[in-house]
């Protein structure tokens, strides 16, 4: 019973994991520029392989592998927004214009 | 019944995560910036993990595990470095028309207007008529801040994209 239970759980968690991961690279097509394109990439997509990594975690009876993908997790979780937020700092600084489309551009002068 | 729905959701998210990736690297290859790369870049590598997770699910060889630890170490040393590579890289050819219209706005001026004064200059240069001095010196200024503007700015590489 308990094994059919965390084969549930794990299973839900990697169809909606690999859903996010797939949203992820569409958002990268279909939205505008290069800041918008960063919301999908970072969050969605960090969101995606979390979720896959958590699911292996919640199947994996393992303590030392629970632990391995519990620590990939958390530093993917905090390396994903630093490395979006260098980039986006970068690239606003050279001078990659914002979509014509966006609302508000707060770091203008 | 559980394991078959684990089964099922195995397949149905490898071939979500293959999709992703392919995606991915067609956004790396077609990208039309730089920043659009490296940020497919980063999501390959996201999407790298992913497939690591759902394989040692799958076939219980949890050994990778440490390997995705490792390359999503790697992404993101990668990802700063080349964030650091677009800012030594310098402004691109955007960037430094838009300095230049900032510039010409602090100076009271837009861009077309400025545009047509260059136009009267060169007209003044090849066919020397009288003109008034207003629109002369109107023409020196911008001549001396084209000069400025081109000191300010040394000659870079001319990056597009």
């Amino acid at each position: 019973m308990i094994d059919g239970l965390s084969d549930i759980i794990a299973g839900v968690m990697i169809i909606t994991g690999s859903i996010f991961a797939f949203l992820a690279a569409v958002g990268l097509w279909r939205l505008p520029d290069i800041y918008t394109r960063m919301h999908a990439a970072s969050k969605a997509g960090t969101l995606g392989s979390g979720l896959l990594l958590l699911a292996l975690a919640a199947h994996v009876g393992d303590t030392s592998t629970f632990t391995r993908a519990l620590a990939g997790v958390v530093f993917f979780l905090l390396t994903a927004p630093i490395s979006a937020h260098l980039l986006a700092k970068a690239s606003y600084a050279v001078g990659y214009r914002l979509t014509d489309i966006s609302v508000i551009d707060e770091l203008k002068d | 019944m559980s394991s078959e729905f684990l089964n099922f959701s195995v397949q149905f998210a490898l071939i979500l995560l293959s999709a992703a990736f392919l995606l991915t690297v067609f956004k790396v290859i077609m990208g039309p910036t730089l920043p659009d790369r490296i940020l497919a870049l980063d999501m390959l590598v996201a999407a790298a993990i992913g497939f690591i997770a759902v394989i040692g699910l799958k076939t219980g060889y949890t050994l990778y595990v440490d390997i995705a630890i490792a390359l999503g170490l790697v992404g993101f040393l990668a990802t700063v470095a080349f964030a650091r590579f677009i800012l030594a890289r310098g402004q691109t050819e955007e960037g430094r028309e838009r300095q230049r219209n900032e510039d010409n706005q602090k100076h009271g001026k837009s861009a077309a207007v400025q545009g047509v004064s260059e136009a009267k200059a060169a007209g003044e240069v090849t066919t020397p008529k009288k003109k008034s001095a207003a629109k002369k010196t109107t023409a020196q200024r911008t001549t001396k801040t084209n000069k400025a503007r081109s000191r300010k700015a040394p000659a870079k590489p001319e990056t597009k994209s």
